[in-house]
C-alpha cells in the first residue's frame, strides 16, 4: 500500500489557544481513517487544515508525490490540496441558488474547464450512485438534509479526489437521514475510496474505519484498528472515552438501507 | 381681474388636451434620459463594487478614503454636486494644461460627461453600501465550499459571491436606478437636454409651462413602474431556487413559445419618439452648449461664486430663460412669471 496523504507535526492555534498541537497522520491508499473525540479536541480543525480552510502555522504535508512546508503553503500548494482533496461539510454548504446537476458539474465546468455536456453526463452519474436521479432539477432548498448532503457528496466526488474529507457529515441530520448518508459512504469505502471521517456515529466509524484515531485536546491519544481503540484503550483518558459510548445502544441500522 | 370661474376658464388655465398632445414631443428626450440613467448606473456598480470591496478587505490607505469619499458624497445635495463636476473638471483640466503643459481641450467636453460624472459618482456612494452588505450576507459556508472544489478567488467571486450577493443587492440597487432617473432631470445645470429640460423648451415656445410640468411628471412615473416592475421580474428570476422543480422545464417551454408581453409594450413606447422628432428643437438644443453670458436666474445666482476658475463656463446651457420652478432659488422668479398665463388667457 502507498500512502496517499501523510501530515507531520500539523501545528495550529487560534490566538493564544494551541488547537493542534503536532499532528502526525498516515492515510494509506484505499484506507477509511476515521477521528473521534469530545468537541473540542481539534477534529474539525485538522480536517480543514488539509483542506486549507484553515491555515495551519506548522508542519509538512504530503499529498502523493508533493511535499511542503504547511506553515508557508505557496497559492500553488494550496490549490493542489484542494483540488486533490474534497470536503463533505456539516451543514452541506449547497450552493443555494445551483440545482443539484449544477451544483455537481460546477467543480468540473469551472475549475477542470470540462465542456458541459461531458460534466453533465459525469455529473448524473454520480447523482445516481447516490441515489438521487430523481433530483437533478431541485434546489437545495428543495431537498431533504440527508438529500442534500448526498448531493454535497456526489459534489465532492466529481473531481476524482485523492483523499475524501468528511467532516461531521450526519451531525446536522436527523435520524432516519443519517442511515442514508452512512449508506452512501459505507458504499464508498467499499470501492475503495481513501476517505478521513470526522464522526460522531462510533457504531459507524466501528463498522467502516480501517483505522481509528483518538484526538484529545489537539494530540492523538490513540490510534489503531477500531478493536483496538474501541475494545482495549491504551491510555485512561482513552478508557473514560470509550466507556461512555455505548456501541449497540445507538446502532443505525446501515445495512436496511437500499439506494 | 377673476373671470367667470367656470369650465372656459379652467381650461384657459389648465388644458388637459395639451398634456397628452405633448408627450410624444417630450418623449422625443426620452433616449438621453435613458442614456445618461443607464451609463450612470453602469458606472455607478463598478466604482461602488471598488469602493465596498475596499471596505471590507480594509485596503490600507484607500479604506479611509473610501470612507470619506461616501460620508462626503451622502452628505451634499446632488445639485451642488453636479455644479461642483461642470465647474470643477474644467478647472482641473485647465490647471493641468498650465501646469504640465497638456493640451486638453477644456470646452470641447461634452456636456454630458459631467452628468455621467457627477450621477455616476453620486450614486456609487449609495450604491457601495448596498454591494457591501450584500456582499457581507454571503454565507461563509458558501465560500469554504467554494474554495474546497478548488475554486480560486476570482472564480469564487464570479460563480458563488456575486450571483448571491445580487439577489440581496437588487432591490437596494433598483431604488437606485429608480432615484437616478429621477435625477437625470437636475443635469440641465450641466447642460444637457434630456427630458426635464427638453419639456421646459417646448413649454417655453407655447408658454403651457403647467401642462407641461405635468405631462413630464406622468412619464416619469410611467417609466419609474416599468422600472420598478422589470426589477422585481429580474430579482425574481435570479431567485431560481424558489420556482417549482416540475415546472422549470414547463415554463421554459412557455416562455419559448409565447413573446414576453412586457416587452412588447416598451417597445411600443420607445417606437414613438422617434416619429415626433422636432427639428426646431434640436436645433436649438444643439448649438449653444454654454453661453458666455449666463441667463438670469437661477444661473446667474449659481454662477457668481464659481465663475472664476472657468471664464466660458456657465451653468446653463439651456437657450431659453429659466423660468421654471423646480428649485427652491427659483422662487422669487416664479411670482414673476405668474403674469404670463394672463398673456394666454387674454
Amino acid at each position: 500500500m502507498t500512502t496517499a496523504l501523510q501530515l507531520r507535526d500539523l501545528k495550529k492555534s487560534f490566538g493564544s489557544i494551541e488547537v493542534l498541537k503536532g499532528i502526525d497522520l498516515d492515510v494509506e491508499e484505499g484506507q477509511v481513517v476515521g477521528i473521534i473525540g469530545v468537541s473540542g479536541s481539534g477534529k474539525s480543525t485538522l480536517l480543514r487544515c488539509i483542506d486549507f480552510l484553515e491555515q495551519p502555522d506548522g508542519g509538512t504535508i504530503t499529498l502523493d508525490d508533493r511535499s511542503f512546508n504547511a506553515a508557508k503553503a505557496t497559492k500553488d500548494d494550496i490549490q493542489y490540496m484542494r483540488r486533490h482533496t474534497a470536503m463533505v461539510f456539516q451543514l452541506f454548504h449547497l450552493f443555494k441558488y445551483k440545482t443539484a446537476l449544477e451544483n455537481v458539474t460546477e467543480g468540473l465546468t469551472t475549475v477542470r474547464k470540462v465542456p458541459k455536456a461531458e460534466a453533465t453526463e459525469q455529473a448524473k452519474e454520480l447523482l445516481e450512485l447516490v441515489g438521487l436521479s430523481d433530483r437533478l432539477d431541485h434546489f437545495p432548498n428543495q431537498l431533504s438534509g440527508g438529500e442534500q448532503q448526498r448531493v454535497a457528496i456526489a459534489r465532492s466526488l466529481a473531481l476524482g479526489p485523492k483523499v475524501i474529507l468528511l467532516d461531521e457529515p450526519t451531525s446536522a441530520l436527523d435520524p432516519e437521514m443519517i442511515t442514508e448518508v452512512l449508506a452512501v459512504i459505507k458504499d464508498l469505502a467499499q470501492s475503495g475510496r481513501t476517505m478521513v471521517i470526522v464522526s460522531h456515529e462510533m457504531n459507524f466509524v466501528y463498522e467502516v474505519a480501517d483505522k481509528v484515531i483518538l484526538l484529545d485536546n489537539g494530540q492523538i491519544l490513540e490510534q489503531g484498528t477500531p478493536g483496538e481503540v474501541f475494545d482495549s484503550p491504551k491510555t485512561e483518558r482513552g478508557r473514560q472515552f470509550v466507556s461512555r459510548i455505548n456501541l449497540s445502544a445507538n446502532a443505525y441500522k446501515v445495512g436496511d438501507f437500499q439506494i | 381681474m377673476l373671470g367667470p370661474v367656470g369650465a372656459e376658464r379652467f381650461i384657459m388655465l389648465f388644458d388637459l388636451k395639451v398634456v397628452f398632445e405633448k408627450i410624444p414631443e417630450i418623449l422625443s428626450y426620452l433616449p438621453i434620459t435613458l442614456e445618461i440613467a443607464l451609463i450612470a448606473t453602469a458606472t455607478s456598480l463598478i466604482i461602488g463594487f471598488l469602493v465596498a470591496w475596499i471596505k471590507i478587505k480594509r485596503i490600507k490607505v484607500l479604506k479611509p478614503l473610501a470612507d470619506f469619499y461616501v460620508s462626503f458624497t451622502r452628505g451634499t445635495p446632488i445639485i451642488v454636486q453636479l455644479y461642483t463636476t461642470y465647474f470643477g473638471i474644467p478647472f482641473f483640466l485647465t490647471y493641468f494644461n498650465d501646469r504640465f503643459g497638456w493640451g486638453l481641450n477644456v470646452n470641447g467636453i461634452p456636456p454630458i460627461v459631467f452628468a455621467l460624472v457627477a450621477l455616476g459618482l453620486n450614486d456609487a456612494a449609495y450604491s457601495s453600501e448596498s454591494i457591501r452588505s450584500a456582499i457581507l450576507s454571503v454565507e461563509k459556508g458558501q465560500i469554504e465550499a467554494a474554495h474546497s472544489i478548488g475554486m480560486t478567488g476570482w472564480q469564487t467571486l464570479r460563480r458563488v459571491i456575486i450571483p448571491e450577493a445580487a439577489v440581496v443587492a437588487i432591490p437596494n440597487l433598483g431604488n437606485g436606478f429608480i432615484n437616478m432617473l429621477k435625477n437625470t432631470s437636475l443635469v440641465f445645470v450641466c447642460g444637457v437636454v434630456e427630458m426635464t429640460a427638453g419639456a421646459r423648451l417646448i413649454a417655453g415656445r407655447s408658454y403651457r409651462y403647467f401642462e407641461m410640468y405635468v405631462s413630464l411628471a406622468i412619464i416619469y412615473w410611467i417609466l419609474t413602474l416599468i422600472a420598478s416592475r422589470l426589477l422585481v421580474r429580474w430579482e425574481r428570476s435570479l431567485r431560481r431556487n424558489e420556482r417549482d422543480p416540475k415546472a422549470a422545464t414547463k415554463a421554459a417551454a412557455l416562455k419559448a413559445r409565447r413573446p414576453r408581453r412586457f416587452f412588447s409594450i416598451d417597445r411600443d413606447a420607445g417606437a414613438n419618439p422617434d416619429a415626433a422628432v422636432d427639428d426646431a428643437v434640436t436645433a436649438a438644443t444643439g448649438a449653444p452648449v454654454r453661453p458666455p453670458v449666463p441667463p438670469p436666474g437661477l444661473a446667474s445666482e449659481a454662477t457668481e461664486p464659481a465663475a472664476q476658475p472657468v471664464a466660458t463656463a456657465g451653468p446653463v446651457a439651456i437657450a431659453e430663460p429659466l423660468d421654471s420652478p423646480p428649485l427652491a432659488a427659483d422662487a422669487p422668479p416664479l411670482a414673476d412669471k405668474r403674469p404670463v398665463r394672463e398673456e394666454v388667457g387674454a
